[in-house]
C-alpha cells in the first residue's frame, strides 16, 4: 500500500481523531500496534479526572483559559484507583525498588506510566473522604509528591472542597492539606499564565456553623493561580432559630428604630465573618477571571441586621470586588449579606448574572450604577418583604404589615420606579422576578441601543421562574402577588 | 445631494469619530468606490486556477477555493490579480478535485463559532448526511482528504473526516481495528498482555 494509512498519517491527526473517541477505544487503539501506542497513551493520561461516582455535567461558571473539558477526560472512579494502585504496586516489585516513605514513587515518574503526560487534573470533593482509595491507597499523596517535585507538568487543576467530606471539625485531613500544600509548592514556581487552579468550595475559613478550620482553604492554595472561584457560603447564624423558612417576615416588626441590634451580637455574626473572610480573598487574588457566589440556604433563614450596621464592612468588601481587574464573568445568588447591598462589578466584567433577594434601595443603586463592559446581563429578582434588615430611608417604601384571617398584606414594597439606569453596553439581557422598577425594561431598552440585535424575549420563560422560586425563604409566598401591577 | 453627503462623511471624520456612513448616507453618494463597494458578489465569482502536484490545472471559483485558509491567506498576500495557477504540490488531481466538491458544496456554511464555550466544543461525531456520502470513499482517499484537509486548512473538513475516522474505530476490539485498517500487529503476546493490564484502572 502506497497510500496514506491510520498508522503512516502525522501523528497530531491521529490526535485529532482520537479527540472524537471515548476512553474505551483510545485503550482498544492503544494496544493495535507500536506506532499508535505512543498517542493513544499520551491521551489517555492528558486530563484526569478523579472522582467516587460519575461526576455531573459542569455547570459552574466558566474556566478561561478554557481546560476543563470533561467530555474528554479519563475519569477514574474509585476502582480505576485500586487497580492503577495494584499494577504501580506490581511494577515496583518488579523493578525490585526500594519501597520505603516516599521514595515509593519517585519511580513513577519515568516509567511506563503516563504522569508525565498528565496536563489537567480535576478532582471530585469526595475524593478527600478518608475512606477512599485516593486518600487510603496514598494515590493522592503520590501526586502530590509527582506535582510538588515537578515531575507533571500540570497546566491547570479544579478542585472541589466541600466541608462535608472533610469529617472532621478542627482541621483538614492531612491527606487533602499535604496535597494542596504540595501543588502550591509548584505552583509557586509557574507563571500566572502557565497554570491556572479552578476552585469549588462551600467555606472559605468557618465551616458555618458547626465547624472552625484551624487554617483557611485559601492558606492552602496559591491564590495568584486561581483563575476561577465557585464558592457556596452560609451567611445564617447557627442560633437563629427559625421555625419554618419565611416566618421571620411576620415578625411585627413596624418601625425600623427596633431593628438595630447590639453592636457586639452583630460583630460575632457569621455573616460578618464571611464578609470578612470574603473581603481577605478577593484582596489576594488578583488573577481571578470568573466568581460565583452562591449564600441561598435551603431552610435556614438569614436575618441581616439594617445595612447601617454592616456598612462599613460591605464598603471594603465593595473595594475588593472592584480590584478584581481581570474579572469577566460574574454570578451572584441568594443574599448577598443584604438585600439593600448591590455588588458594582469591576470595570472588565462581560457578563453578570444575578439571581437575589432584593429592596427597593438595591434598585436605586443598580439604577445608578454604569457597568462600564457588561454585555451579557441575567436578571433574576425576588421581593424582600418588611423585616429587621430595615432602615430608616427603607421605611416609607414598603406597606405595612396587616394580617386578618387569610388575606394578609405582608410588608411588600410599593410599586415604585427608578427613572433611568446607567448601563448602557448591553447585548444580551434577560430578566424576570417580582421585585423590578415599573420602569425598568423601558428604560434598559432605551438606552441599550445593542439589545436591537437579541433574538430571545427579554422576559424569560415560565419554567425558569418556577425554578426560582422552589425553595428558599418564599416558597410558599412566592406564587402571591406581592405588588399591585405595575401602573403604566 | 452627492456633494452634501460627502460633505458629512467628511464632518464626522474631522470631528473624530470613527463613525462609518450609514447605508442611507451612502445610497446619496455617486462616487465610483462605493458603487464597487455595493455589489460584492461581482468580484467573488471570479474563476481562479489551482495546480495540482501531478500538474493538473484545475478551475475553481475564488470564494469556493476561499474555503481553504491556506489559499486565502495566499491569495490576500499576493493581492487580487492573480492570473497562473497556484500550485498545490502535496495534493494530486483527483484529491483536490473531492476537495473542492466539498467546498463547492459547503460554500455558504456560516463561519464557525468563535467562541470557545464548554457547549460548542463539545465533540460530537455525529455527521450530516451529505457528508456521510462523500466520505463514502476507499481508505486511501479517506486518509488523503484528511491530509489534504489539514495542509489546506480547511478545518470544518479535517472534522469531518477525523469524525469519519472515529467512527470506523468506535467500539471495536484491537483486533478488529487491526483488521479494518490493514494494521500489522508488531507487539509480541506477552507485550500486549502488559498493555492491557497496565491500562486495566482507565477501563469504563
Amino acid at each position: 500500500m502506497t497510500g496514506p494509512t491510520l498508522v503512516t498519517i502525522p501523528p497530531e491527526l491521529v490526535g485529532e481523531i482520537m479527540a472524537y473517541l471515548p476512553l474505551n477505544d483510545v485503550l482498544s487503539l492503544m494496544r493495535t500496534c507500536k506506532a499508535l501506542y505512543p498517542g493513544s497513551h499520551r491521551r489517555l493520561w492528558h486530563t484526569l479526572h478523579l472522582c467516587d461516582r460519575v461526576p455531573r455535567r459542569y455547570i459552574g461558571p466558566p474556566c478561561p483559559p478554557l481546560t476543563f473539558m470533561p467530555q474528554v477526560a479519563n475519569v477514574v472512579a474509585n476502582e480505576g484507583c485500586r487497580q492503577l494502585e495494584r499494577v504501580m504496586q506490581e511494577a515496583r516489585t518488579q523493578k525490585g525498588k526500594c519501597t520505603e516513605g516516599q521514595s515509593l514513587w519517585s519511580g513513577l515518574a519515568d516509567s511506563q506510566f503516563g504522569f508525565q503526560h498528565m496536563r489537567g487534573l480535576a478532582l471530585e470533593a469526595e475524593v478527600f473522604q478518608r475512606s477512599t482509595a485516593w486518600v487510603e491507597d496514598g494515590l493522592i499523596s503520590a501526586l502530590g509528591h509527582l506535582i510538588g517535585g515537578g515531575k507533571i507538568p500540570l497546566t491547570w487543576m479544579k478542585v472541589s472542597v466541600w466541608s462535608s467530606y472533610l469529617e472532621t471539625s478542627d482541621r483538614l485531613p492531612g491527606g487533602i492539606e499535604q496535597f494542596l500544600s504540595l501543588v502550591k509548592k509548584y505552583s509557586k514556581t509557574k507563571k500566572p499564565e502557565e497554570f491556572s487552579l479552578i476552585v469549588d468550595a462551600n467555606f472559605i475559613s468557618s465551616i458555618s456553623p458547626w465547624y472552625r478550620l484551624r487554617s483557611s482553604l485559601f492558606d492552602l492554595i496559591d491564590m495568584s493561580k486561581l483563575t476561577t472561584l465557585d464558592l457556596r457560603l452560609d451567611l445564617f447564624d447557627d442560633d437563629d432559630e427559625g421555625p419554618i423558612a419565611g416566618a421571620a417576615v411576620f415578625a411585627p416588626q413596624q418601625h425600623y428604630s427596633k431593628n438595630r441590634r447590639p453592636a457586639a451580637q452583630v460583630a460575632g455574626s457569621n455573616a460578618v465573618k464571611q464578609i470578612k473572610e470574603l473581603t481577605r480573598l478577593l484582596i489576594r487574588s488578583p488573577n481571578l477571571r470568573s466568581f460565583r457566589l452562591i449564600t441561598d440556604s435551603e431552610d435556614r433563614p438569614y436575618n441581616p441586621p439594617p445595612i447601617s450596621q454592616l456598612a462599613p464592612l460591605l464598603k471594603k468588601l465593595q473595594y475588593a470586588f472592584l480590584n478584581l481587574r481581570k474579572l469577566t464573568w460574574l454570578a451572584l445568588c441568594g443574599e448577598i449579606f443584604h438585600p439593600s447591598f448591590f455588588v458594582i462589578p469591576p470595570r472588565n466584567v462581560r457578563v453578570v448574572k444575578i439571581r437575589c433577594d432584593v429592596s427597593v434601595a438595591w434598585w436605586r443603586r443598580f439604577a445608578r450604577c454604569p457597568f462600564p463592559a457588561v454585555e451579557e446581563m441575567l436578571l433574576l429578582h425576588r421581593p424582600v418583604l418588611r423585616g429587621g434588615w430595615m432602615d430608616a430611608s427603607d421605611e416609607m417604601h414598603y406597606k405595612p404589615v396587616v394580617q386578618t384571617h387569610c388575606i394578609g398584606d405582608y410588608g411588600a414594597p410599593y410599586a415604585f420606579a427608578v427613572g433611568d439606569v446607567g448601563i448602557s453596553t448591553l447585548k444580551r439581557f434577560f430578566t424576570d422576578g417580582e421585585c423590578a422598577p415599573a420602569d425598568l425594561l423601558r428604560c434598559i431598552v432605551r438606552k441599550n441601543k445593542g439589545l436591537a440585535g437579541q433574538k430571545q424575549p427579554i422576559r424569560l420563560p415560565p419554567a425558569l421562574m418556577q425554578n426560582m422560586s422552589r425553595g428558599g425563604r418564599y416558597r410558599g409566598y412566592f406564587r402571591h402577588k406581592m405588588y399591585p401591577e405595575n401602573p403604566e | 445631494m452627492g456633494l452634501s453627503a460627502s460633505r458629512q462623511i467628511e464632518t464626522t471624520a474631522i470631528s473624530g469619530h470613527l463613525a462609518f456612513p450609514t447605508t442611507a448616507q451612502l445610497h446619496h453618494i455617486n462616487l465610483p468606490v462605493f458603487r464597487q463597494l455595493s455589489t460584492p458578489t461581482a468580484v467573488n465569482m471570479t474563476n481562479m486556477k489551482l495546480l495540482s502536484s501531478d500538474n493538473v490545472e484545475i478551475s475553481v471559483e475564488k470564494d469556493v477555493a476561499e474555503r481553504s485558509v491556506l489559499i486565502k491567506n495566499m491569495l490576500e498576500d499576493v493581492g487580487e490579480t492573480m492570473d497562473a495557477p497556484i500550485p498545490i504540490p502535496n495534493v494530486n488531481e483527483a484529491v483536490l478535485r473531492k476537495v473542492i466538491e466539498w467546498c463547492e458544496h459547503h460554500r455558504n456554511d456560516p463561519p464557525p463559532p468563535a467562541d470557545d464555550d464548554s457547549d460548542s466544543r463539545k465533540k460530537s461525531t455525529d455527521i450530516e448526511e451529505w457528508d456521510q456520502k462523500f466520505m463514502q470513499v476507499d481508505q486511501e482517499m479517506l486518509f488523503e482528504i484528511i491530509l489534504a484537509a489539514n495542509y489546506l486548512d480547511i478545518k470544518p473538513l479535517l472534522d469531518v473526516g477525523c469524525k469519519t475516522v472515529a467512527n470506523m474505530i468506535k467500539g471495536k476490539s484491537p483486533e478488529e481495528i487491526r483488521k479494518t485498517f490493514n494494521i500489522q500487529n508488531d507487539f509480541t503476546p506477552e507485550e500486549e498482555d502488559q498493555i492491557r493490564r497496565e491500562n486495566e484502572w482507565a477501563e469504563e
